[in-house]
């Protein structure tokens, strides 16, 4: 009987439960697809509800997970194939080149700046706001901090055709653009999987002109801006102008709770979000007037309408319960009007403002449903993984020695991925053991 | 009996008279004081001056049971009002080209100028006009139904429910999408809804705002849970108008009568001389052949002369069209107008009639497949005659689509230079656009013909729409939609605005020949319909 556990998904979920089973003396691989574990909580500025600095309760928590010894985080891999099942899965995961050692490399960055696509690439940890290499590290904090070749853009890995400046800076000789895939083939016990989620892309709600107005952006592209490791070093700034937004809009509910775009349910983090976004915009700049206009308040938890209540007494945000019908654009300031219905007094009314922040809703990741088929278990109707009773087992899978946890099987905070890593990880060691016991009376 | 209903027990023909305050009415009275006879056939409706009778009125006291209108008013120069005399004999002649078109022939109206003081005349009037009238027949429409009075009509609760207008979460999208809200505060959809379901009948009754919606469903398009707001709005509008609160229909509801007349069984209509000379044909004979329906574009010619509006020219370009694709279309000479109007404007029980009786009609012709360049017949057609029809297996198309198709073939060539360099907008028609999800089509033709599509600022499916559907509410409301669509067009630099439905095209031509606010510059811009271009870049065509 194999023993070891298999993560899917580093992400701040995927993260606590490989700790709580790696402290328990399991064997954890952690199988992240991304160069670096972190996921979404990484790229975020502050979190509520305590508007903590995100990156930093998480760094030392993903650092921890990689030097832990009974932790093996595979990054930059993906899951190809699980057979078998619980106490004997086998794993085969695709460990893709990225044509760097790790473990020649330092991460000094030095072949990202020799690199001759330098600042040439949209950054998708910037939400394409900055230009990086093809040879890159994604963010500063990234565990492992080592480099990567990113083999849709490198010319050498394309085309064969670069004269590969990267390899002559790297002083460890740490670069191998020769480098293939690798399968592992991995014994395994049980399974969590902590994919997380995405966000919808706004676009086809032309009635917001995302896409087409400029100071129109949704909450992740906020979040980058508002972040002091951001593309604009925390500088809040307006794409059309660089000049730094005074009234800013957030709308509430985009894509969510909105049968036509198919996510009918509530994405339950972007009212308490949107608050925050707002905070931090007048904490940088204690002039900015900030507008949230919401279909329902949700704020269900402990603190959390006290969170809402500071934020209109002490930040100064000004509620307003209607959904908008459009924004529009002058073309001269490419300042935004809100066009909404007053639904407390009545009334069409239009509010200028110099950004919009659509607060766009959570959806599954495109892939969970090819995820769910590999591994054998069921999605809810949107794509989300299903628990095989949400009431009484929320963290277990329709198959057993599967769990799932985190965003992946519902939009949630990072308090609730948590715990669900955390149950997640003590349900992986309960079925682990009584298998054990099983195996060996 | 109803006030204004005409009953005579014997088989005479039923005349109704218009007669003027001053001297018609005044000839008949003076005709009565001196014992003149003349025929009991005749019932008098005293007006203050000729000019005021519409073609509404005529038509309207033909669908009630008369056999001949006349209108009387005072002599040439005597008109009290100076040229009121003027304006009936227009209105009669435009009248009697619309019953040309039906087929009811123009003798059943005539206008007599008679003086107070002229009683014989009147009398010999009425004589003579009894015995045309005699000799003519009944009025092959004489037996008009009206609207059976308590006939089926859902219940507002079980419309809300079927619309999904129970879902709604009062959010205000709508409200805030809505182009007759953004102009005129105190209209909310989600506040109509609520307020109907709150109150049921009393209010629906006073409900003038279920007339003020377009039914141009960009509410629906936005709404975050799909509330079908101009469902709810066809739906309900059949309780209200049976509660006679009928939404002021455009030109007094001469429309929406000649409409109910179409509706008729034995007409003889008259209704394809503007075809002559092009390729077509009556019955089909494969059933690969397309019929061409033409909607109400004659008519529409008529009454809509006044502001040049020239809707058939769209049908003469559309069959110029396909005769150069190599199609010779089938028209009908008995088709009868879709019904949309009617459909919109609450009159479900006559829609039904005359979607059976095209129905009927396209059978008999043996097509299987129709081409419309009206996007509302198109709509219709496609989408609400198989609810209303047995067995409907007909193709509908818009002609944009059908020749967008060709392109995509490579079975028809444009003239790739006809609009060089020229800046063009388009109107996306709320039946072809939010209806029929056709955006790409009219785009991929300008785009073919050479022209630099320049959009407005709301287009594709935000489009706002021309500011009137159903011939219902042309008002303040109406006209400042158009004009700041007009604005909009203006705005792109297009040096045309190109339409695609020949409501669109009206609406806009009406707001231009009214008063314009301010500079006349920021609005006026010629308008073209999309065929017209199309068919001239394929050697053929009128401007229209
Ligand atoms: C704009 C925004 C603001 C937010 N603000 C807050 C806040 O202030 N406070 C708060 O509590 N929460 C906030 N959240 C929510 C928070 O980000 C999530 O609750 C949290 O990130 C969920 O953690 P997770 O580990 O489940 O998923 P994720 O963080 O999404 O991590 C999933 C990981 O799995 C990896 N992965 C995905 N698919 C695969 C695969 N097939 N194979 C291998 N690896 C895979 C991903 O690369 C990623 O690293 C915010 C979210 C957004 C979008
Ligand atoms: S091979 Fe060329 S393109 Fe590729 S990482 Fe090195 S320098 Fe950049
Ligand atoms: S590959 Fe070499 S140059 Fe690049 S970060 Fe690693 S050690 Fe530095
Ligand atoms: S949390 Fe708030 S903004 Fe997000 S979907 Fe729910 S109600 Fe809408
Ligand atoms: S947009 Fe839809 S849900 Fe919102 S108020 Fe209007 S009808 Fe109701
Ligand atoms: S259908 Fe059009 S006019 Fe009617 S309420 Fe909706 S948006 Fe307004």
């Amino acid at each position: 009987m194999a023993d070891s556990v298999l993560v899917i998904g580093g992400g701040v979920c995927g993260i606590q439960a490989s700790l709580d089973l790696g402290d328990r003396g399991h064997h954890v691989y952690l199988v992240e697809r991304e160069p670096s574990i972190g996921g979404r909580m990484a790229l975020l500025d502050k979190v509520f509800p305590t508007n903590d600095c995100s990156i930093c309760i998480l760094a030392p928590k993903m650092i921890t997970c990689f030097n832990h010894p009974n932790i093996e985080v595979i990054s930059y891999a993906e899951l190809e194939e699980l057979t078998g099942e619980a106490g004997n899965f086998k794993a085969k995961i695709r460990k893709k080149a990225r044509y760097v050692d790790e473990d020649k490399c330092t991460g000094c960055g030095s072949c990202c700046e020799a690199c001759v696509l330098e600042g040439r690439i949209p950054d998708e940890c910037n939400q394409g706001f900055s230009k990086r290499s093809a040879a890159y590290i994604p963010f500063m904090q990234a565990v492992p901090r080592v480099a990567t070749i990113d083999p849709e853009n490198c010319l050498y890995v394309t085309r064969g055709k670069c004269k590969r400046p990267c390899v002559d800076a790297c002083q460890r000789g740490a670069i191998d653009l020769e480098q293939k895939d690798q399968i592992l083939t991995l014994d395994i016990g049980v399974v969590i999987v902590a994919t997380g989620l995405t966000i919808y892309d706004p676009t086809p709600l032309a009635e917001y002109g995302y896409g087409r107005f400029d100071n129109v952006i949704h909450s992740m592209e906020y979040e980058r801006l508002i972040n002091a490791s951001g593309p604009t070093g925390g500088h809040l700034t307006r794409r059309s102008d660089s000049e730094r937004p005074k009234r800013i809009a957030y709308i509430q509910c985009v894509g969510a709770r909105d049968q036509r775009s198919g996510h009918p349910y509530c994405s339950s983090v972007c009212c308490m979000y949107a608050t925050k976004d707002s905070m931090l915009a007048y904490i940088h700049d204690n002039d900015t007037e900030n507008f949230i206009f919401y279909t329902d308040l949700r704020a269900p938890g402990k603190g959390f309408d006290e969170y809402i209540k500071r934020g209109e007494e002490e930040y100064g945000i000004t509620y307003i319960r209607a959904r908008p019908g459009e924004i529009t654009q002058d073309e001269e300031t490419k300042n935004l009007r809100v066009w909404y219905e007053d639904t407390t007094s009545g009334g069409v009314k239009d509010l200028e403002v110099d950004m919009v922040v659509l607060s766009t809703a959570f959806i599954p990741r495109q892939d969970s449903r090819d995820l769910a088929k590999k591994l054998g278990i069921s999605t809810d109707e949107y794509g989300f993984f299903a628990a095989s009773d949400s009431l009484t087992s929320p963290v277990d899978s329709s198959t057993k020695g599967i769990f799932v946890a985190g965003a992946c099987t519902s939009p949630m905070d990072v308090t609730d991925s948590v715990t669900q890593g955390g149950a997640a990880a003590e349900r992986a060691s309960e079925v682990l053991s009584m298998m054990e016991a099983v195996a060996s009376p | 009996m109803k006030a204004g209903q005409v009953v005579i027990e014997l088989n005479e023909p039923r005349i109704v008279a218009f007669t003027c305050n001053w001297c018609a009415y005044a000839g008949a009275d003076y005709a009565g004081v001196s014992r003149i006879s003349y025929p009991p056939n005749v019932r008098l409706i005293r007006v203050m001056c000729s000019g005021r009778v519409e073609p509404s009125f005529i038509l309207r006291a033909l669908e009630k049971g008369a056999d001949g209108v006349m209108v009387g008013g005072c002599h040439e120069a005597d008109c009290h009002y100076v040229s009121g005399n003027k304006k009936a004999l227009e209105k009669v002649e435009e009248t009697k080209k619309l019953l040309d078109l039906l087929g009811l022939g123009e003798e059943r109206v005539r206008v007599k100028w008679i003086n107070a003081n002229e009683g014989e005349a009147f009398a010999n009037e009425i004589k003579d006009f009894t015995e045309t009238l005699k000799k003519l027949g009944p009025s092959p429409i004489s037996l008009v139904k009206e609207p059976k009075e308590g006939s089926p009509k859902k219940d507002l609760g079980q419309i809300a429910g079927e619309t999904d207008a129970l879902l709604c979460v009062e959010c205000g999208k709508c409200t805030a999408s809505c182009p007759v809200s953004r102009r005129k505060p105190d209209f909310s959809p989600r506040l109509v809804v609520e307020e109907l379901l709150e109150k049921l009948y009393p209010q629906i009754e006073t409900s003038k705002e279920l007339w003020d919606c377009l039914t141009c469903k960009t509410c629906e398009e936005r709404c975050p849970y799909g509330v079908r707001f101009s469902e709810f709005v066809k739906e309900a509008r059949v309780g209200i108008k049976e509660l006679s609160n009928d939404g002021n229909p455009t030109r007094s509801g001469q429309i929406f009568s000649w409409m109910r007349i179409m509706s008729q069984d034995s007409l003889d209509q008259k209704r394809l001389g503007w075809a002559e000379g092009l390729a077509y044909k009556e019955v089909s004979s494969s059933p690969d052949d397309w019929l061409f329906f033409v909607g109400c574009l004659p008519h529409f010619e008529v009454s809509h002369s006044p502001i040049e509006a020239t809707p058939l020219s769209i049908a003469r370009n559309s069959i110029s069209i396909l005769n150069k694709m190599g199609i010779d279309p089938v028209l009908l000479p008995d088709e009868r107008c879709c019904g949309h109007d009617l459909l919109f404007a609450g009159e479900a029980d006559t829609f039904i009639k005359l979607a059976n009786k095209n129905w009927q009609a396209f059978k008999e012709a043996g097509v299987k497949h129709i081409v419309t360049a009206c996007p509302e017949g198109y709509y219709t057609l496609a989408r609400e005659y198989p609810k209303v029809v047995d067995g409907w297996d007909i193709e509908v198309k818009h002609i944009t689509e059908v020749v967008a198709e060709a392109l995509d073939s490579g079975s028809v060539e444009l003239d790739g230079d006809l609009l060089k360099e020229t800046k063009v907008t388009f109107q996306d028609p709320c039946r072809l656009g939010r209806y029929m999800g056709i955006y790409e089509a009219p785009r991929k033709l300008l785009h073919a013909i050479g022209a630099d599509l320049q959009e407005m600022e709301h287009y594709g499916s935000g489009s706002i729409c021309c500011g009137v559907s159903s011939w219902v509410n042309c008002g303040v409301t109406a006209k400042n939609i158009q004009l700041s669509r007009l604005g909009e067009a203006k705005k792109t630099g297009a040096s045309v605005l190109v339409t695609a439905c020949p409501k669109c095209q009206i609406h806009f031509k009406c707001a231009l020949h009214g008063k314009l606010p301010g500079d006349k510059e920021n609005f006026e811009i010629p308008i073209e319909d999309i065929t017209s271009l199309v068919a001239r870049a394929l050697g053929g065509g009128e401007n229209g």
